[in-house]
């Protein structure tokens, strides 16, 4: 970042950067990311720049995940049981990468909540009773 | 390039986009949104401080790269679009045309982007599942949410649909409704204190609060047809 934009910058938010949120520094490492991105770019010509690792969890998950949901697909007479059983199985994949991950819980990410609908008219989904 | 958007009668926004991000997006297949309140810089100056770094990632070569950044002070569709419009009207105008576009279910981003690209086709997914754990444990439902796992696995298999055919969503959906209608068969039928509801009672009712918060949020407000992935993911690049 030059002199001045960071002056810009320091004019519009009065530069006092919290202790426990990015300082701009992490914008010139920002830069520094996209300069590396760059380079690749240029190296690949018009092919992919980056490559997924095949061998990595996230790859593996898919795969597993893909191949849960085309068995379901080939059982000719699907029932609630296999639907079930199906949910079941993909949360096991998910939840087995998940925990290999660590991901943070719900609570400690702040983040945008979806706008409630209007009020519908209940359409069974809800009639627990059925 | 930092492009600075001290607007006189509007919350400041500050949008970065490299000449890299530019040609990546340029180049992509469809991009994605998403807002953090957590990892935006603050000022000693409450009036000017930002609330949100909201970034743009793209899809491109098979592969997701962040290629916009937006320290935002407001959150209405006006700021998006004034955020969105400073960047993006020179690539429209130039004759970019975006693909599709992934975003979580906030409304103001979408609405300002429909502005720019009236045709733009836009999917929600991101945080779901999130969304949906959230909602159930606001309902009253948090201690049977922790110390369940059957539970969390019934909250969190009605995100899982969206991986399912797109045809198949509904009839999953309703294969978890009769599931939790068994399962709280099983729960004990007594009451704390007489004249009071059951456990089981009280339970069933905020479930069924919930599940009418799902039907009406995730099946009419927005149609399965607009967040479920099954094509993407059947047919991705990993």
């Amino acid at each position: 970042m030059t002199t001045n934009e960071n002056e810009s910058y320091n004019r519009a938010f009065g530069a006092r950067v919290g202790k426990s949120r990015p300082s701009l520094s992490r914008c010139v490492l920002l830069l520094q990311a996209e300069e590396k991105v760059h380079r690749r770019l240029e190296a690949a010509g018009d092919g992919p720049f980056l490559q997924p690792n095949p061998r990595s969890r996230q790859v593996s998950t898919i795969r597993k995940l893909r191949e849960a949901i085309r068995a379901f697909e080939e059982i000719p007479q699907k029932s609630e049981e296999d639907r079930v059983n199906l949910l079941l199985e993909i949360h096991a994949i998910r939840q087995g990468y998940m925990d290999e991950e660590t991901e943070p819980l719900p609570d400690e990410v702040e983040d945008s909540e979806p706008s409630d609908g209007e009020e519908e008219e209940n359409d069974g989904l809800t009639d627990m009773n059925a | 390039m930092w492009m600075l958007y001290p607007f006189l009668d509007r919350p400041v926004s500050l949008v970065f986009m490299s000449p890299i991000g530019e040609r990546l997006l340029r180049e992509s297949e469809g991009f994605g949104g998403d807002g953090t309140w957590g990892s935006c810089p603050i000022t000693q100056h409450k009036r000017v401080s930002p609330k949100q770094l909201y970034v743009i990632i793209a899809r491109v070569r098979g592969t997701s790269v962040p290629v916009m950044w937006m320290i935002m002070q407001g959150m209405s569709a006006d700021d998006y679009y004034l955020a969105f419009n400073a960047v993006l009207s020179p690539m429209i105008h130039n004759g970019w045309r975006a693909g599709y576009a992934i975003f979580d279910f906030e409304q103001a981003p979408v609405i300002a982007l429909r502005r720019l690209l009236p045709h733009l086709q836009v999917r929600r997914l991101v945080h779901l599942k999130r969304s949906l754990s959230r909602k159930f444990r606001s309902f009253g439902l948090k201690g049977i949410f922790s110390s369940s796992a059957l539970i969390r696995w019934w909250v969190n298999s009605f995100g899982n649909t969206a991986l399912l055919p797109l045809a198949e969503v509904v009839s999953a959906m309703y294969a978890l409704r009769n599931w939790i209608v068994r399962w709280l068969g099983q729960l004990p039928d007594v009451s704390r204190r007489a004249g009071q509801p059951s456990v089981r009672e009280r339970v069933r009712v905020k479930i069924k609060k919930w599940l009418r918060y799902v039907e009406r949020t995730y099946r009419r407000l927005y149609p399965p047809a607009q967040w479920n992935v099954y094509e993407a993911l059947m047919e991705g690049d990993a």
